[in-house]
């Protein structure tokens, strides 16, 4: 489990510094589109595809602190026991899900690499965001199967 | 008997036009020529999940049965199909959908080939509508910051002095009205939708006698094994209500859609409408050549002979246009 | 199955599933997965998924929440929010239940940059919170007020649903923003007040007296930062400069360079940014994911065009067919996601009541009608038993039992709901700043 959240850690670390230079990079256009002119035409296309990729690099790390929200109102008279045995359920349905879409992604991915498609301006290839997102979202099923497996030690902090 | 039922899919919201005459009514008559026997699970505006870019695939892959989108969409994934978003290339919606259609059975017959494809068509001529300045000459683009609807025009606008700005299509009355953008290219039927005719004061068509300045391409295509599934006399009414004829109507009616969308500018105080004669087209066109010998050479990288695949879409709309008169504006 | 029973069947298993505690985002999933494959057929539901994720993930539209959710986060490590948290809890202190009522100010100050109420939530809440505690607040009170607060970065302009609701709905978002500022600049009156009557009639949740610091010219300036980001984000949006989707990034930047220009940053508080970004964005997405599934089983049941249909066929007064889809709007916003709510239900009532005649011009009900859809937004995302504000809020004060959280926000659920009737009839309210829009 260290070495996933290790992992996990990573993932969002890299996915955080993509969001910040995108920003910083629209920026740029945008101060060139209204000064001298240049612009990096479809800028908003590489925003699209960049927050696509950051988005499933977060994921391995919301679920390794389990972030993703529960409704806690209908057991909240239930024991302590009994709620960690049903987040455990919870652990590996999510797991499951995030297989099947891992799995299904990397046929997404395939696909657009045979088509060749690309983003509508500037013609960036789809099948770089499928391989950006295909790992982490495996990372995170696989986090989920070991947290529903092995139960849940303390929230882990940084 | 067998009686089916298609889901129609598409990106379109359910007011617009393009829903309203196009794909209804289409779906309206497939299924009185069908009598009853082939019913629609209509779902405009993306209802069932995906985006406009995803369409194609989902056809493709039987989450749907039909759908009709952008193929420009995805960039490289339909190279061929891009030379009728070429500046210039046509003037009349009808007979370049008609050309297109052909185009594609004898010249790129393998572009959309994991579909049954049902239409091919183009919208009307794309034109220029601009927020404080007339365009009247290619030199007035200068500095301008315009919208670019495709990829290639994007680039012809780029070439052309402006600086092209990338953007979905919902952003350009915000764009517009605060100055983001200067103006956009659009056709007339497109006006309404996103309010282009309350928020930009000027309007410059092309005189259909030199060609107008762009068109964009659609596709309606349905799952292959849902179309093969069809009992012989069903497939008969899709037939029957696919491929260069409908292509055409569609074409045509969605040319016939632009009217409205110009008198609704007209009827806004202080509005200019300019036509662009056809000499200083010829300014336009020398500026915007560049993108058509690029196009040309990408194909050539890609395998395929540009300058063959250019000189035949030309003679096909050529073809299809003789006889017909070339659509006057309203 | 009819689709009414497979309907009540998809509902049902999510809420059972969300009742055993089951991720929200997995109940919808797993409902929707069930619901799809029930009416498509496995090999549908497969290939949709092929794209799914990038669909929902790599979109332009959506960008701006991961965004705002990493503007949020630079804000309080780089202490930018914590400095107008001080700023508004010595305006408030003179006041009882001063700090609660300087929450709500923060949240609206902070709303004002940031379109999105999980954001504004979470930043205020991390600096807010402990203060709170500090001076003898309730859990109850000052989670209630943070989770009310939070919706205010959706219902003050920039606002993530309305951008959504514009782009469905084919309406300009300028004119849609400036039909919010109104509505916003009630809904923060509405809570102070909410506030002021509850510290006084339910005792024992805020101390009689906030010893807060006087406000000093040099903490004043704590609220230079955001005064500056601010002109520079609607500067820029309403300068012509760039678009609401491009302020997004613009005011992440700016954010960025004023943490790093205070000095306050370090790479360990950095790499505490994309953490939390991680968790807040990761978590939103993973509904949204499992709202599709949802959305696109029931489409497909073409129930809700049914319902369309049947209300459309009652004969009831325009103002009356409005009320009903609120109403239905408010009962769905407690169990789903909001923004998937108006991805799934826009496109099908949309038509429907620009189809009826309220003596408006259609540009001005559409508008209008905007404002009270994101109304019952808000609502939702403070109505148990799915808020997901409520949620997020409680999830950072750990020791706070979720009912009691839920407890606290009933006032200001009150507020939302008198506001949402005083929109309701009086349009006027909502229309008349954006005769001044383009
Ligand atoms: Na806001
Ligand atoms: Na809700």
């Amino acid at each position: 489990m260290r070495v996933l959240e290790t992992l996990a850690k990573l993932c969002a670390i890299l996915a955080g510094v993509l969001l910040t230079v995108i920003t910083l990079m629209i920026c740029v256009s945008l101060i060139g589109r209204n000064t001298v002119g240049w612009t990096l035409v479809g800028d908003f296309e590489l925003t699209g595809v960049a927050a696509g990729a950051a988005i499933a690099m977060f994921m391995p790390w919301c679920q390794v602190r389990r972030a993703n929200i529960i409704v806690d109102f209908f057991t909240a008279r239930a024991s302590d026991r009994t709620n960690a045995a049903l987040d455990r359920v919870g652990a590996l349905l999510l797991g499951t899900a995030m297989a099947l879409l891992a799995w299904r992604s990397t046929l997404g991915g395939l696909n657009a690499w045979t088509n060749n498609s690309g983003t509508m301006m500037m013609g960036f290839p789809e099948w770089v965001v499928y391989a950006a997102m295909v790992p982490p979202l495996a990372l995170t099923a696989l986090i989920g199967v070991v947290q529903a497996l092995r139960g849940f030690g303390p929230r882990p902090g940084e | 008997q067998q009686s089916v039922t298609l889901k129609f899919h598409t990106f379109m919201p359910p007011q617009s036009n393009v829903w309203l005459t196009m794909h209804k009514a289409w779906m309206d008559k497939v299924e009185k020529a069908s009598n009853g026997r082939i019913k629609f699970e209509a779902y405009p505006a993306m209802q069932l999940g995906g985006t406009p870019v995803q369409l194609y695939d989902q056809a493709k892959d039987g989450v749907v049965d039909i759908v009709w989108t952008l193929p420009g969409n995805t960039a490289g994934r339909f190279p061929r199909i891009e030379v009728f978003e070429l500046p210039f290339m046509m003037n009349n919606a009808e007979a370049t959908s008609k050309a297109y259609w052909e185009y594609v059975q004898t010249m790129a017959p393998d572009e959309f080939k994991d579909t049954q494809v049902l239409a091919l068509h183009v919208h009307g001529p794309g034109m220029f509508h601009t927020k404080d300045k007339l365009v009247k000459t290619a030199a007035d683009l200068r500095g301008m910051k315009l919208r670019g609807p495709t990829r290639q025009i994007t680039k012809m606008l780029g070439y052309l002095g402006a600086t092209p700005v990338g953007m979905p299509l919902p952003g350009i009355p915000d764009a517009l009205s605060k100055g983001t953008i200067d103006g956009c290219v659009i056709p007339w039927e497109v006006v309404p939708s996103v309010k282009v005719h309350e928020l930009t004061k000027f309007h410059s068509e092309f005189d259909p006698a030199g060609g107008a300045l762009y068109t964009t391409t659609f596709v309606m295509a349905m799952n292959k094994a849902k179309y093969n599934s069809l009992a012989p006399d069903l497939k008969k009414v899709i037939d029957a209500n696919s491929g260069l004829a409908t292509s055409a109507w569609l074409g045509k009616v969605q040319q016939g859609n632009d009217p409205a969308g110009r008198k609704a500018a007209e009827a806004v105080k202080d509005t200019t409408i300019y036509t662009i004669p056809a000499a200083e087209a010829q300014e336009f066109k020398r500026k915007a050549r560049l993108v058509e010998v690029e196009w040309a050479e990408d194909m050539n990288k890609r395998g395929f002979d540009g300058k063959k695949l250019l000189e035949g879409a030309r003679a096909l709309i050529d073809k299809h246009g003789k006889g017909g008169a070339p659509a006057r504006k309203a | 199955m009819s689709p009414i029973v497979l309907t009540l069947l998809i509902f049902g298993i999510m809420l059972v599933l969300m009742a055993v505690r089951v991720p929200i985002a997995i109940s919808m999933f797993t409902a929707g997965a069930v619901g799809y494959v029930a009416q498509a057929g496995w090999l549908p539901l497969a290939n949709f998924l092929n794209t799914q994720a990038f669909a929902r993930f790599a979109s332009y539209d959506l960008s701006v929440i991961p965004l705002f959710i990493l503007m949020g986060n630079f804000a309080t490590q780089g202490g930018i929010s914590k400095a107008l948290f001080e700023v508004a809890s010595s305006i408030m202190s003179r006041f009882r239940g001063g700090l609660a009522m300087a929450a709500v100010m923060a949240s609206a100050a902070f709303g004002a940059i940031c379109g999105s109420s999980v954001a504004t939530a979470a930043t205020i809440t991390s600096v807010a919170l402990p203060e709170m505690k500090r001076h003898g607040y309730s859990g109850r009170l000052a989670t209630g007020t943070l989770a009310a607060g939070g919706t205010l970065g959706i219902l003050v302009p920039p606002s993530v649903p309305l951008v959504i609701y514009a782009i469905l709905a084919e309406q300009n978002i300028a004119k849609l923003f400036a039909a919010a500022m109104i509505p916003g600049l009630i809904a923060v009156a509405g809570y102070m007040i909410a506030i002021a009557i509850y510290v006084r009639v339910v005792p024992g949740h805020a101390p009689a007296h906030d010893d807060a610091p006087r406000l000093t010219g040099r903490s004043a300036l704590g609220v230079l930062p955001i005064a500056i980001i601010f002109t520079i984000v609607f500067g820029g949006i309403y300068g012509g400069l760039f678009t609401p989707t491009e302020g997004a990034a613009v005011g992440a930047a700016s954010t960025f360079i004023a943490a790093l220009l205070r000095g306050e940053m370090t790479w360990r508080k950095f790499k505490h940014c994309f953490y939390a970004t991680a968790e807040g964005s990761a978590m939103i997405f993973m509904i949204f994911l499992g709202a599709d599934l949802m959305n696109a089983a029931l489409a497909l049941t073409q129930v809700p065009n049914q319902l369309a249909a049947v209300v459309g066929g009652w004969g009831l007064s325009p103002l009356m067919v409005v009320g009903a889809i609120l109403l239905f709007y408010v009962v769905l916003g407690a169990v789903m996601d909001e923004l998937s709510m108006i991805l799934l239900t826009i496109p099908i009532f949309f038509p429907l009541v620009m189809g009826l005649d309220f003596g408006l011009p259609k540009e001005s009900v559409a508008i209008w009608f905007g404002i009270m859809v994101l109304m019952t937004v808000g609502f939702g995302l403070l109505a148990p038993p799915v808020g997901l504000n409520v949620y997020i809020v409680n999830g950072m004060a750990r020791d706070v039992p979720i009912a009691e959280s839920y407890r606290g926000v009933m006032p200001f659920l009150i507020s939302d709901a008198l506001r949402t009737l005083l929109l309701l009839f009086f349009p006027a309210i909502s229309l008349w700043l954006v005769k001044y829009i383009g």
